[in-house]
């Protein structure tokens, strides 16, 4: 039976919500809420696409649409909204078969490409699917450019102790460190989100990108998910705050979402503490894995991420031009 | 101390052959001896790479060299031995950290890319990997990388498990099979000969042409059978009517050639008996490697409910202008396709 691809309206909102909770790949940025906070703060304009076999929704499908002269290019996530991951989550995913799972991701893509690229004439599509869902395929066969991304989990089901024993020896020598040198880590609020967000454009503007400013977003979004899906964690040190980072709760896995740059202090890491302090909140709160987001691809932050053990975890961005002529004029453009 | 590539030889065969041994992604393939057969039939020279931090072994990795007009083409696996996959393999990657992986993994790529480019310097480099998932190290190192497919099976399950999960269709098929006739037993060299001009004669009625050959099978054969390679054969009436060459090594048992079309439903049985040979044989994987890459079979073997695997190949090129040339060079023949499909 042929998939059937509608806009999600308001009254769609608890469907949504509750096909992005259904699958180990939904992320807190699949989320109505969050997706609405974006669409609120820019514009690009949001098709939230569900997709119907008969009755029964099997997935759905945030895309933002972005006009660019003549033309119209296609999102999912939006770029510079802080959004790693998007693209689609089929229902139920993890629990179908190998040969469901296929089936349903083959034609979901070959209906969004056909709605994309036929009915809202788009130029150009770029997706970014989420960790867990693996098979790049349907991407690869719809004509798309892929290219595998990594990211880093830590498996907490092991217990506080057995992740500390799995760090990297050196890893705990810092941690002890910064506790013996008296650095503090305790949750923050939203004082703290401005003290996040300032150090992390001096640091940006240090090395010489403009960063727009996000703060009615990031603001935003504090108020809708703390405290249940968004944590704040700062370190003290001598009454001064050295470090922190924003983490995201979704489903069993905690996220680092936003890190604050390592400080100046000699010899001391604070952001290690504090991701260390994050790590057993998770674990203690019933989290199975936590994830060091976007640690993975970047051959300078790896070195950091990885001491923690974690595991390997893969994701794609994958991306499409409507015709080989126009691949060619975006790239000279470039 | 600093990590050294350099080429194996004949000496290093039981040292090359450990470090297979001790990787998870060491396939039956990789092994010296099967190397050697590969040189022979893919008409390359082999260069097998060895990469050590003094005398600890670190990792290998086989290539395979060819000179196309004036290309310059350094494969891993080589063209026409139906080897879908090979590449890098490191030595007792499993009981390593993640961090101890990268940097093992980073420095044995650019140790072997130091190697590459000082004394063979290709125009056109592909490599696919058996099994390593992070491809990170190529890109960074400047190859263009993509994802491709396996499908896996896990026999710890309970074979009634594994009965159960197969698509309902496809149990019926299988048994609508078994009630016509259609069996499966163990067959020999004759058997497997028999396999490959059923092959032969299939690919002639859609007009392609098997690339492998003969002698090249049987010499895989005599160096394998029977541990590390075994011929099943379907039967219909008294007749060879399709049939699978699967291989062996450590817990692994894989699918490697055959399956050729025959009456509905044969193969599905096959597989099935071939599934339930390597569970009964003590193996913990069946892989079927290939078809979850190629957009026309992958449901032929989806339907049996395997997991999916990913890894990558990686490609790079000496210049713009050789990724053109290599293009014309290589026409309709698209090495991704090929090492998609065989």
């Amino acid at each position: 039976m042929t998939l059937e691809i509608k806009v999600a309206g308001e009254s769609d909102v608890e469907k949504w919500n509750s096909a992005v909770a259904s699958s180990s790949h939904g992320t807190l940025f699949h989320t109505w809420e969050w997706l609405k906070i974006v669409q609120n703060h820019t514009s690009s304009v949001l098709y939230p696409l569900m997709a119907y076999r008969g009755e029964n929704l099997v997935g759905i499908y945030p895309v933002f649409i972005q006009k660019k002269g003549f033309f119209n290019i296609a999102f999912s996530p939006l770029p510079k909204a802080y959004l790693l991951y998007l693209g689609p989550v089929i229902m139920d995913y993890d629990n179908l078969k190998q040969n469901k799972k296929e089936s349903t991701f083959m034609q979901l893509q070959e209906e969004i490409d056909r709605f994309l690229f036929m009915k809202l004439k788009c130029k150009y599509v770029r997706i970014r699917s989420s960790p867990g869902l693996f098979d790049s395929r349907p991407f690869i066969w719809g004509g798309y450019q892929v290219e595998p991304l990594y990211t880093y989990r830590i498996n907490l089901t092991g217990g506080v102790d057995r992740v500390w024993e799995q760090f990297d020896r050196k890893l705990r020598v810092d941690i002890n460190r910064a506790i013996r040198e008296g650095v503090r880590v305790e949750e923050g609020n939203k004082e703290d989100l401005r003290f996040i967000r300032s150090s992390l454009y001096r640091r940006f503007e240090r090395q010489g990108f403009k960063p727009s400013d996000h703060s009615r977003y990031l603001s935003e979004l504090y108020d809708t998910f703390y405290p249940d899906n968004l944590k704040i964690f700062i370190a003290t040190y001598k009454g001064e705050k050295v470090g922190g980072m924003i983490s995201l709760c979704y489903r069993d896995i905690m996220y680092l979402w936003v890190g604050v740059p390592k400080s100046d202090l000699k010899g001391i890491s604070p952001n290690d503490l504090a991701q260390w302090e994050a790590i057993k909140w998770a674990c203690n709160n019933g989290y199975r894995y936590y994830e060091e987001m976007d640690g993975g691809d970047d051959p300078r932050l790896r070195h950091f991420k990885s001491k923690y053990n974690p595991e390997l975890a893969i994701w794609y961005s994958a991306v499409k031009y409507s015709s080989y002529i126009y691949k060619i004029a975006k790239e000279t453009v470039k | 101390m600093e990590i050294e590539s350099r080429i194996a030889d004949d000496s290093d065969a039981e040292l090359w052959d450990r470090i297979v041994e001790s990787s998870p992604h060491g396939t039956v393939f990789h092994t010296w001896k099967c190397l050697k057969i590969l040189e022979k039939y893919s008409k390359t020279k082999l260069y097998p790479v060895i990469v050590q931090r003094g005398i600890e072994p670190v990792g290998c990795i086989p290539l395979f060299y060819q000179k196309k007009l004036w290309m310059k083409l350094l494969f891993s696996p080589p063209p026409h031995v139906a080897i879908p996959r090979l590449g890098p393999v490191l030595a007792g990657y499993d009981g390593l950290k993640q961090h101890k992986r990268e940097s093992i993994t980073i420095e044995f790529q650019k140790s072997v890319d130091e190697f590459i480019f000082s004394s063979i310097n290709p125009d056109y480099l592909v490599l696919s990997s058996a099994s390593l998932q992070d491809s990170r190290c190529y890109k960074w190192g400047g190859y263009d990388v993509e994802p491709t497919y396996n499908y896996i099976f896990c026999l710890n399950d309970e074979l009634d498990k594994i009965w159960s999960n197969i698509r309902k269709n496809t149990k019926q098929d299988i048994k609508r099979a078994q009630r016509r006739g259609i069996s499966v037993r163990e067959g020999n060299r004759e058997d497997m000969l028999r396999v490959y001009e059923l092959l032969v004669e299939r690919y002639a009625e859609q007009g392609r042409k098997v690339h492998v050959p003969k002698d090249y099978l049987l010499e895989m054969y005599d160096a394998l059978y029977p541990y590390n390679l075994r011929v099943f054969v379907v039967e219909h009436e008294g007749n060879v009517i399709s049939g699978s060459i699967d291989v062996y090594f450590k817990h692994s048992a894989a699918a490697w050639i055959g399956n050729v079309k025959a009456v509905e439903h044969a193969n599905d049985l096959l597989d099935w008996e071939c599934i339930k040979w390597a569970y009964d044989n003590g193996f913990k994987y069946y892989r079927i490697t290939g078809t979850a890459g190629d957009r026309r079979l992958y449901s032929s073997n989806s339907k049996f409910n395997p997991d999916l695997v990913v890894t990558f190949l990686a490609e790079r090129y000496s210049s713009s202008i050789s990724k053109l040339i290599t293009d014309i060079v290589r026409k309709n023949v698209s090495v991704k396709r090929w090492v998609n499909k065989i």
